[in-house]
């Protein structure tokens, strides 16, 4: 019976039931009202107050959790002093509104507006005196009491609809703290749904299975809930947090950052799993939706049916569970500067990202470095000069330092970020030391800068290396000519260099020495600028990573007008003018590779400490080889390959070449399937087809 | 120090047990099986495809460094180093060779078929046999592989002397492998030998016709049909075995 209820939900998700619900008209309070008189942090307030305002409240019958978004996206207010500052230097100074970080989900939980506005009540009264704080706080209370606002029309539509039991609810949450894991997952849906309101995106839900589990673990144990009707609500919410999906921004649809975390250790260093970590994992298997992107913790004491449920997971083909190894990335946290118990409690943002819930706005995607671009210049300029490898490899060095400094130095992809009251309160202690998150309230603010298509710039090293250098089958002319010529009339040496040469993803010393040697460049670049930073007083970090995001495109061909990243042609392992790099850290696009196993000990050869900031090896499986229980072995076997190894994060992805042709020619047949992007999982038929064309490229296991 | 031909190295072999399982394909194989599902392992040397030449040379040494980086995974997640191919008894030589250098889990992926000293002598060598026993009729066996059984079934009788722990697989080939007839004979040498830890049927592979025409050969089996036999089917028709286990693609 009630399988059949979240069915129907379910279905309503995917037939776009939803839509004839939202307004058409972007709520821009810049357009709509005189704005002159307001401060930043006034107009971001009244930009909360506008939406709700126009928010309808809808309760369907069959919802147990309500909240379905009638707004569009709106636009951010910017003061125009700040327009005009934009205009006069040409370029755009002011960043988006904060996003992509993590809210202190379980404290906000456990305290509820009431407790909120309390803290920021005691604040005024404490830092009342100074002007911007008062304003800044003022605005915290104003955007709480949006949301109140918010509730008492979903309150009055439960009374109208005889909906009691919403009703009875909602007078308690998100008001105080909730009462039951019922309540508290419907006083989550209110207060991520908000920050999506306010104009903040890339929103995601944290270690949802460690603040939420008290709730459900009192329920179980005073047998309020059964373990049934708890994973009924559970599912009930997923489904729910995908119903406003295409309202939110992203580069493309689905990349929406609406991550969740579950499993790794404590902030005490034990190990947090509990039933709500395996629920997770048994619910989203069983969805097969494409948000929340589930996130997977993994630590020496993940039990065999985790990796299982894990791996089950993997099977769906939703290109999650992505899975992040606590032994590896908790030491390099805390080796940067992040507090023990901080770096314990890490969570994925959007993508891949390492971010301290409550206490980070760490800006960790600020650009990539084309490694296969910066290899390029000094290759192309070594074989024109006739210089040694040794040269080539010290330029490569030297225009990573450039870049990596060029992209620190250009401010306007770092400062200026609007105020968030709201966000403010949803971290720790920002408001209780009367402090805007942007502005001095979060602990950590550090930077972070993907190296994207590693492996094909330490093949195209590799192979320099050794037909010109070691075996000297080739003339630095001739390979030079090659390269300029986009490979025309070179096919016989380019073939000879896709089958022969070392690969990175082969466990093959000679190029996965290139690629550490690529990665240590980039780790000693961003130390450097971090000094220098430092010097100058800014306590900030810059984190090197080694995703790729959309990067894999645009790093190859010119897509946007404003790109500062360099577009790379023909490269010396071989890949042709405008085609696509690999995703995050996988083989090179076009060569085969031994298999999954030796692609992991080649990127396990990588240094972790000094490469932190994320960005996954990527794995794709032909779902004929892995389906089945032998399959499952085998994805549990690569998974803990990938632990023991000591490699920091994996995804795996398992869809169908020839599904995905017949989604490109039938795209009303299979407008369900899901596939994974970049950092994110989407609906197949939404994505532009250079993204389509990427998925079916790639070099898929056997 | 010796040098031989092997035309793959597969990671995570989804048929060879728990663990990691990593299998060294080598060239060369006696039999000319109709089924044949690696029709690029049959030469013993090199092989020209579509692709590309098939096989690369190694010495012993290589190999061995090559395997020996899966060691350390398969300590800690169990698993075997899978000498198969071809038949790599066919490369006697290199095969002792790789296998003394190896301190590992091996496992011998054979179809019986070779000189009583050669098999002797590479036993004490490998913790694992895997055997294939395809048909027990020597005139048909003779028909579709094109040798005869005779050597096969006297290395299984040697295997039991030694005590090496085997598991027995048949190909289920509809008609020809999976007659009742055959499969009872099988099973009764199954339950006749103690060190047989289990009989595996596997489901012919369909997924082999586009090698043979990338080698440009044809592939002698036509047919496109999986076999029926299962596991209450064969319990109905007397075949009482408790060692049994019935493979499918991706099963």
């Amino acid at each position: 019976m009630e399988d059949k209820r979240l069915e129907r939900l379910k279905e309503k998700v995917l037939t776009g039931h939803y839509k004839q619900y939202r307004a058409t008209s972007i709520s821009n309070i810049q357009a709509e009202n005189d704005c002159e008189s307001l401060t930043w942090d006034e107009m971001v307030a009244t930009l909360l107050r506008t939406m709700v305002n126009r928010e309808n409240a809808v309760i369907e019958d069959d919802e147990r959790i309500v909240f379905t978004r009638t707004t569009p996206h709106p636009i951010n207010p910017v003061p125009k002093a700040f327009v005009e500052q934009e205009n006069k230097m040409k370029k755009p100074l002011i960043g988006n509104r904060v996003h992509n970080i993590c809210a202190d989900w379980g404290m906000i939980l456990q305290q509820g507006l009431s407790g909120r506005e309390k803290a920021t009540l005691e604040a005024l009264e404490k830092y009342g005196q100074a002007r911007d704080k008062k304003i800044f706080l003022d605005c915290v209370l104003d955007s709480l009491d949006s949301i109140r606002s918010l509730v008492g029309k979903y309150r009055a539509c439960a009374k109208e609809k005889n909906r009691m039991d919403i009703y009875s609810m909602l007078s308690h949450v998100p008001e105080s703290q909730p009462r039951s894991f019922h309540e508290a997952l419907q006083s989550l849906r209110f207060f991520q749904a908000v920050l999506w309101m306010c104009g903040h995106n890339h929103v995601g839900f944290g270690r949802f299975d460690q603040y939420m589990w008290p709730y459900l673990q009192r329920d179980l144990e005073h047998h309020i809930l059964s373990a049934d009707t708890a994973y009924e609500l559970l599912r009930e919410f997923l489904i729910a947090i995908n119903r406003d999906t295409d309202v939110y921004p992203g580069i493309q649809q689905g990349d929406n950052g609406q991550t969740l975390i579950v499993g790794g250790v404590t902030s005490s260093g034990e190990s947090a799993d509990n039933l709500l970590t395996r629920l997770v994992l048994q619910a989203a298997c069983e969805l097969a939706l494409p948000d929340p992107k589930i996130n997977l913790r993994i630590h020496s004491d993940t039990s065999d049916d985790i990796m299982q449920l894990a791996g089950k997971l993997v099977q769906r083909g939703l290109g999650f569970p992505q899975v992040s190894n606590d032994d590896v990335v908790i030491p390099a946290l805390i080796a940067h500067g992040y507090a023990p118990q901080d770096a314990r409690n890490y969570v994925v943002a959007a993508c891949w990202e390492f971010i301290i819930p409550g206490k980070g706005i760490d800006v960790p995607n600020i650009n990539a470095l084309s490694f296969p671009a910066e290899a390029d210049n000094a290759i192309r300029d070594g074989l024109a000069k006739n210089l040694t490898f040794g040269d080539i490899l010290q330029n490569t060095r030297r225009n990573i330092e450039k870049r990596v400094s060029q992209y620190i130095n250009n401010k306007s992809q770092l400062s200026y970020w609007p105020p968030s009251p709201l966000y403010s309160a949803y971290m720790t202690d920002c408001v209780e030391k009367g402090l805007d998150v942007n502005n001095g309230g979060a602990i950590y603010q550090n930077y972070g800068i993907h190296g994207a298509g590693s492996a094909h710039a330490a093949d195209a090293l590799c192979a320099i290396r050794e037909n010109v250098y070691r075996k000297k089958v080739v003339s630095p002319w001739e390979y030079l000519s090659a390269l300029q010529n986009n490979w025309e009339g070179a096919e016989e040496l380019r073939g000879k260099i896709i089958r022969d040469c070392p690969h990175v993803g082969n466990n093959d010393d000679l190029a996965d020495e290139l690629l550490v040697i690529l990665f240590s460049f980039f780790a000693d670049a961003c130390e450097k600028v971090t000094k220098k930073a430092q010097k100058s007083g800014r306590p900030v970090v810059v984190r090197p990573g080694s995703g790729s995001a959309m990067f894999y495109l645009w790093l190859t061909r010119k897509l946007r007008d404003n790109q500062i990243e360099p577009v790379v042609e023909a490269t010396a392992e071989g890949r042709k003018t405008g085609d696509p790099i690999s995703a995050n850290l996988s083989p090179s696009m076009g060569i085969k590779t031994k298999g999954p196993i030796s692609c992991l000990l080649s990127f396990s050869k990588i240094d972790y400490r000094r490469i932190y900031n994320g960005g996954p090896i990527t794995l794709d499986l032909m779902p004929q080889t892995f389906q089945g229980k032998k399959g499952l072995a085998q994805i549990v076997n690569i998974i803990k390959t990938f632990y023991v190894t000591g490699c920091q994060q994996l995804q795996i992805n398992m869809v169908s070449v020839d599904d995905l042709r017949e989604a490109q020619k039938n795209p009303k047949r299979y407008s369900n399937l899901v596939v994974r992007v970049w950092g994110w999982s989407a609906y197949f038929c939404e994505l532009d087809e250079l993204f389509q064309e990427h998925l079916i490229r790639r070099q898929y296991y056997q | 120090m010796h040098s031989g031909i092997v035309f793959d190295i597969k990671e995570l072999t989804v048929y060879d047990g728990p663990g990691l399982n990593v299998a060294v394909f080598f060239k060369g194989c006696p039999l000319r099986c109709w089924w044949c599902h690696n029709p690029e392992g049959l030469e013993l040397g090199y092989t020209k495809s579509q692709n590309g030449i098939i096989g690369t040379e190694y010495t012993s040494k290589d190999l061995v460094h090559v395997l020996e980086q899966y060691v350390p995974i398969q300590r800690r997640l169990g698993g075997s180093l899978i000498f198969s191919g071809g038949e790599p008894l066919m490369q006697h030589a290199f095969l002792v060779d790789t296998l003394t250098r190896l301190r590992s889990n091996i496992v011998l992926d054979t179809c019986g078929y070779a000189d009583e000293e050669v098999f002797h002598s590479i036993l004490p060598l490998v913790n694992l046999v895997y055997f294939d026993l395809k048909l027990l009729d020597d005139v048909a066996h003779i028909y579709y592989t094109s040798k005869s059984n005779q050597p096969i079934l006297k290395n299984i009788m040697w295997l039991e002397k030694c005590g090496v722990p085997v598991i027995i697989r048949t190909p289920l080939i509809p008609k020809i492998t999976d007659t009742l007839p055959n499969l009872r004979e099988i099973a009764r040498i199954v339950g006749s030998l103690p060190n047989v830890t289990r009989w595996e049927l596997m489901h012919y592979n369909p997924f082999t016709r586009s090698k043979y025409e990338a080698l440009n050969m044809i592939c002698p089996y036509q047919e496109t049909t999986q076999s029926e036999i299962d596991i209450p089917y064969l319990e109905m028709n007397g075949i009482l075995c408790d060692k049994v286990e019935v493979l499918r693609i991706g099963g």
